[in-house]
């Protein structure tokens, strides 16, 4: 807790400043909004919607000053104020002013980025965090401590930048969300390979492998578990001309992949949705629908591209084995 | 097809949420409650940006991947032990298995929650166009049975996570009201407390945190508690067993209390007519249908259109 004196003059002179910077703020204002007159005239300023392609990072630190100067007065805002002076401090240099927020703001920076160290744009690592910070701060702390004091009118105007800022990040975290739920559907949606019972039961128990969770943020894990009976692979011999077929057992896992233009129609047989490998258990003897434990087993790996898959098996003839991914009865195999 | 929010031009600076429970919706469902929402808002209902969410599109893709066939059935073996009642018990443990399934997987409950927190920023960002910041914003959400905890795990996840952008300090996203209409979230709670190793992911399962029932919140930087949720109400129907009420008597282990609701809200539902157990045994039976979500009527003590309608007066207030 930092203690000023107690100095009459400033809450004018804040005030003076508010108005000041909300003159700018207008002016910065490219179009107004076009539905504006079928608002409810109980809200009287409204936010400008173009400055979220304008504001930069000047004019949300412009806007900080003056609300950290205007509600210094205000009870309880002192620790703010420290926190915000600090911020500011630490956004000094010159050349991030001419940043612009939209662009910060898709470049996704956040906790995260910070953690790993990433530079943003051209903002180093401690600048970006805190910016990050700066604006939490001013939306927690500023218009309660800047509305009686000035109106909410005057906090709107005030807080465009942080608004425009907000809102910029709001629409890149909508655009993060419709990704996550592309890939929940690529995972889980119609088009996805679907699961016999031994798979749900697998997948079931993966559940509290965190590999196979979901992210604290959402996003699908690429992971799911194999385990099916393939009574449909074929091994070919070159010498005799002839086709077996061969009954497996795959225990694997599949990984999906996340890229839009994979998978479905579009990414075809060369750019599947998903890729799987594993090991394959056969039966002593090849033949359809037959036990892959019968016998002496005979022990390979699989590998999927989508739902092509090849296999090699060894045993005394080791042999390749070849399979397009059906199910042939739901819920068996 | 990929699911996308719903998207509205605000007229001024209000917005509703309506978040429907088990069942079938697709968009352009739900119209009679949608009227009788505007009829309880009389002439205000002009003014406000009125968004329904539909995720049972995202339900669907789990229902071919995920039959939970066998754990399904040891949730609701739990519930029908808790039920002491032998005449009515089993019906209602079946109807109450159909909000259970989320629980049992996280891919499903994040699935649906990013869904619903992509109709809030979608929200959030229609008031911004309009011209309305964030922390100007008047949002509140009505939801029903399985939409009650799509809510409340959704609410709390957004308070946590700043990368929705929808924290109710750090980002001024608070809500005026959410009004929760037969609420299974207890039941769902203490279902899963009972099925406990059963139920996986538990971190981002918020009705099993420790303590009592929350509305969602975010502490600030500089100390203090902002709640995201201004007004939270509960609203349940004596003879609706998803609420919590088995046959006029509350089940405390099925009721959903919230610690700093408004005061509880209990509907005497005797106007349905249902005079003994038999009838009500026979009611909810009939609206079970086999492999789907039950048909639930206007005459059944579950049915949202009901709830709205007994309330329009209480909706207008609290709306307004």
């Amino acid at each position: 807790m930092t203690w000023r004196p107690w100095r009459p003059w400033r809450p004018i002179v804040c005030v003076t400043c508010l108005m000041t910077s909300a003159l700018h703020t207008i002016t910065l204002l490219a179009q107004p909004p076009t539905s504006a007159t079928s608002l409810d005239p109980a809200v009287r300023a409204r936010l400008d919607t173009a400055l979220v392609q304008t504001a930069t990072v000047g004019d949300l630190l412009r806007a900080a000053r003056v609300g950290d100067s205007a509600a210094a007065t205000a009870t309880d805002f002192a620790a703010a104020h420290v926190l915000l002076s600090r911020m500011l401090s630490r956004l000094e240099r010159p050349a991030i002013a001419h940043i612009r927020l939209e662009v910060i703001a898709e470049s996704r920076f956040g906790f995260r980025t910070v953690l790993r160290k990433q530079e943003v744009t051209s903002l180093t690592v401690l600048e970006a965090a805190s910016l990050d910070t700066l604006a939490i701060v001013m939306e927690q702390e500023l218009p309660d401590a800047l509305s009686a004091r000035v109106g909410r009118d005057s906090v709107t105007m005030l807080l465009a930048p942080l608004d425009a800022f907000n809102i910029a990040r709001r629409r890149q975290s909508l655009m993060d969300s419709r990704e996550k739920l592309f890939r929940f559907e690529r995972k889980y949606g119609p088009n996805a390979p679907p699961r016999n019972l031994a798979e749900v039961a697998a997948n079931f128990a993966a559940q509290w492998i965190p590999a196979f969770q979901p992210s604290a943020e959402g996003w699908p894990s690429r992971l799911e578990l194999i385990a099916s009976y393939v009574p449909t692979y074929v091994s070919g011999s070159l010498s005799e001309h002839t086709l077996h077929a061969v009954t497996a057992l795959e225990v694997g896992v599949r990984i999906y992949s996340w890229r839009a233009d994979w998978g479905g129609a579009q990414g075809g047989a060369l750019r599947p949705a998903y890729w799987s490998l594993g090991t394959v258990v056969a039966g002593e003897r090849n033949g359809a629908f037959t036990s892959p434990l019968a016998g002496t087993s005979r022990f390979g790996a699989f590998f999927g591209w989508g739902d092509n898959k090849i296999a090699v098996i060894g045993g005394r003839a080791p042999q390749l084995l070849f399979a397009r991914q059906v199910h042939l009865v739901p819920w068996a195999f | 097809m990929a699911w996308t929010p719903q998207s509205h031009q605000w007229p001024a600076d209000r917005a509703i949420l309506l978040v429907h429970g088990i069942g079938n919706a697709v968009d352009g469902d739900y119209q009679e409650l949608l009227l009788g929402l505007r009829a309880a808002l009389g002439p205000d209902a002009d003014s406000v940006a009125i968004y329904q969410l539909f995720y049972d599109q995202v339900n669907d893709w789990f229902a071919g991947k995920t039959q939970l066939g066998s754990v399904l059935q040891s949730a609701i073996t739990t519930v029908s032990s808790r039920i002491d009642d032998a005449e009515i018990g089993d019906v209602i443990a079946e109807l109450i298995g159909d909000v259970l399934w989320p629980v049992l997987s996280s891919d499903a409950r994040a699935a649906v929650r990013e869904v619903y927190l992509a109709q809030l920023q979608q929200m959030v960002a229609d008031g911004t166009a309009a011209g309305i910041p964030a922390r100007d914003q008047r949002l509140s959400i009505i939801c029903h049975s399985l939409g009650c905890f799509h809510t409340y795990e959704a609410l709390h996840h957004a308070a946590l996570y700043p990368s929705y952008m929808l924290q109710p300090a750090s980002h001024g996203v608070r809500f005026d009201n959410v009004i929760c209409m037969a609420s299974p979230v207890q039941i769902i709670r203490s279902v899963a407390e009972a099925l406990g190793g059963l139920v996986p992911n538990k971190r981002w399962l918020y009705c099993v945190k420790d303590g009592p029932l929350s509305i969602p919140s975010e502490t600030k930087l500089t100390g203090g508690i902002v709640r995201s949720v201004r007004r939270w109400i509960s609203i349940a129907g004596d003879l609706d067993p998803v609420g919590g009420y088995f046959f006029r008597q509350r089940a405390g282990w099925a009721y959903m209390q919230v610690d700093g609701q408004e005061p509880p809200i209990v509907d005497a539902q005797d106007a349905l007519g249902i005079h003994d157990k038999a009838q009500l045994h026979s009611l909810l039976r009939s609206s079970l249908r086999s492999g789907q979500p039950p048909n639930i009527t206007a005459s059944n003590p579950h049915s949202w259109e009901q709830y709205v309608a007994n309330h329009a007066n209480d909706l207008r207030a609290w709306l307004a």
